[in-house]
């Protein structure tokens, strides 16, 4: 069965999807991030399935042509977002969290010292 | 008084023009990115020894990268881990600082002159009216040593704390150096200040081999001991940020020798220092 990841409103054919954000812009470094994430699914067909963030399940459906879900979320600093039945993933997608910083850290050494 | 009207006129209109870029050093560097400045100006680092020239300082780079555990600043190779928001601690090595101060960029350093002078003491009782002295061209070269030890960094508001232990991990003369260094730093509206005082303590086998006489070396003289030292030190640190990237600075560090070296035939100066004025542009 032919897979997509195109917005599910444009599926014609097999199991689509649409998940957004991917990303959540944290202000900085290390900083907790919270977005609200919404997913959309369709099948042309019924099926069986749980949408996964990492190992934990946040929705499922049976037998269902379609479904979607949208909750606020403390961002992971990377996480699998993934479509997927007892057996096999259907579709996964990575959600991440980056800074608008880059991450610093203390200098050791006072600069000029050694002269 | 035109050089001075045309330095105020250039510092007041690079100030105007002051960007955003590196102008707060707040002790922080981004992690996993290296950090580029040179500095040209003149100044120079004193050496207390016989004959051993002044280290001229008129361009000096400031390098560092700093990944999430390792890191490289000015030649101090660590690995360190906050142990705490205030406190760090870090595996570092390094260079023995010991052998800059028998710096022999001097004429007498000229290979020609050297086979002419190299074994041919000069007794001067000059400066050391009841003392014998001897000059750093007379003696064998001092050893480079590796040292690697512990570093303890703690920050408390505007104050540093900055403590090492070093051994000599190359086995040139099994020495150790003790330091303790607290920094205060201050932001004003003529640029950013950091005051240091530290004490250092280099153990006895470091000070005989770098300023005790070996067997070979100068025989006329009695033979020195050289005991543990203990060297106070008090630094001044200033810079003010110009236009993007580029900062006026200059520093003013010295350290006073107690007896332990200045008994040394080879340690003329009761007292180093260095100093410099100048600019400094970071290039990344």
């Amino acid at each position: 069965m032919p897979l997509s990841v195109n917005p599910a409103e444009q599926c014609t054919s097999g199991l689509c999807w649409s998940a957004s954000p991917m990303v959540c812009i944290a202000s900085a470094q290390g900083e907790r991030c919270e977005a609200d994430l919404h997913v959309v699914w369709s099948s042309p067909v019924p099926v069986d399935l749980c949408l996964y963030l990492a190992d934990e399940a946040l929705s499922c459906w049976q037998q269902q042509h379609q479904g979607q879900w949208a909750s606020r979320l403390i961002w992971p600093e990377q996480a699998i977002l993934s479509l997927r039945d007892a057996e096999q993933v259907f579709l996964d997608e990575t959600l991440k969290t980056v800074s608008r910083q880059p991450k610093r850290r203390r200098r050791l050494v006072a600069p000029w010292s050694v002269f | 008084m035109r050089v001075l009207q045309a330095a105020t006129l250039l510092l007041a209109s690079t100030w105007a023009f002051a960007g955003d870029k590196d102008t707060l050093d707040d002790g922080y560097v981004e992690q996993s990115s290296w950090r580029l400045s040179l500095a040209v100006g003149a100044g120079q680092s004193s050496s207390p020894l016989y004959d051993a020239a002044n280290m001229p300082l008129y361009l000096m780079p400031d390098i560092s990268y700093y990944g999430k555990v390792a890191f490289f600043d000015n030649g101090i190779l660590g690995a360190g881990v906050d142990l705490s928001p205030h406190w760090s601690i870090s595996l570092v090595s390094r260079l023995n600082p010991e052998k800059g101060y028998f710096y022999r960029w001097h004429v007498s350093r000229i290979p020609s002159m050297e086979y002419t002078f190299a074994n041919m003491p000069t007794v001067s009782l000059d400066a050391r009216t009841a003392e014998q002295q001897v000059s750093v061209n007379e003696v064998e070269r001092r050893p480079t040593a590796w040292d690697g030890g512990v570093q303890l960094n703690a920050w408390f508001d505007d104050w540093t704390l900055r403590l090492n232990g070093w051994t000599d991990i190359s086995g040139q003369h099994h020495g150790h150096e003790l330091s303790a260094v607290a920094g205060r730093q201050l932001g004003t509206a003529w640029g950013q200040w950091r005051f240091s005082a530290g004490l250092f303590w280099k153990s006895e086998n470091l000070m005989q081999r770098y300023y005790g006489l070996g067997p070979d070396e100068a025989t006329y003289l009695p033979r020195y001991q050289a005991k543990a030292s203990l060297q106070p030190e008090l630094g001044l640190y200033w810079s003010l940020p110009l236009t993007d990237g580029w900062r006026m600075m200059a520093f003013y560090r010295y350290r006073w020798l107690d007896t332990a070296m200045t008994r040394s035939p080879l340690v003329e100066q009761s007292y180093q220092h260095s100093w410099f004025l100048g600019w400094s542009y970071r290039f990344f």
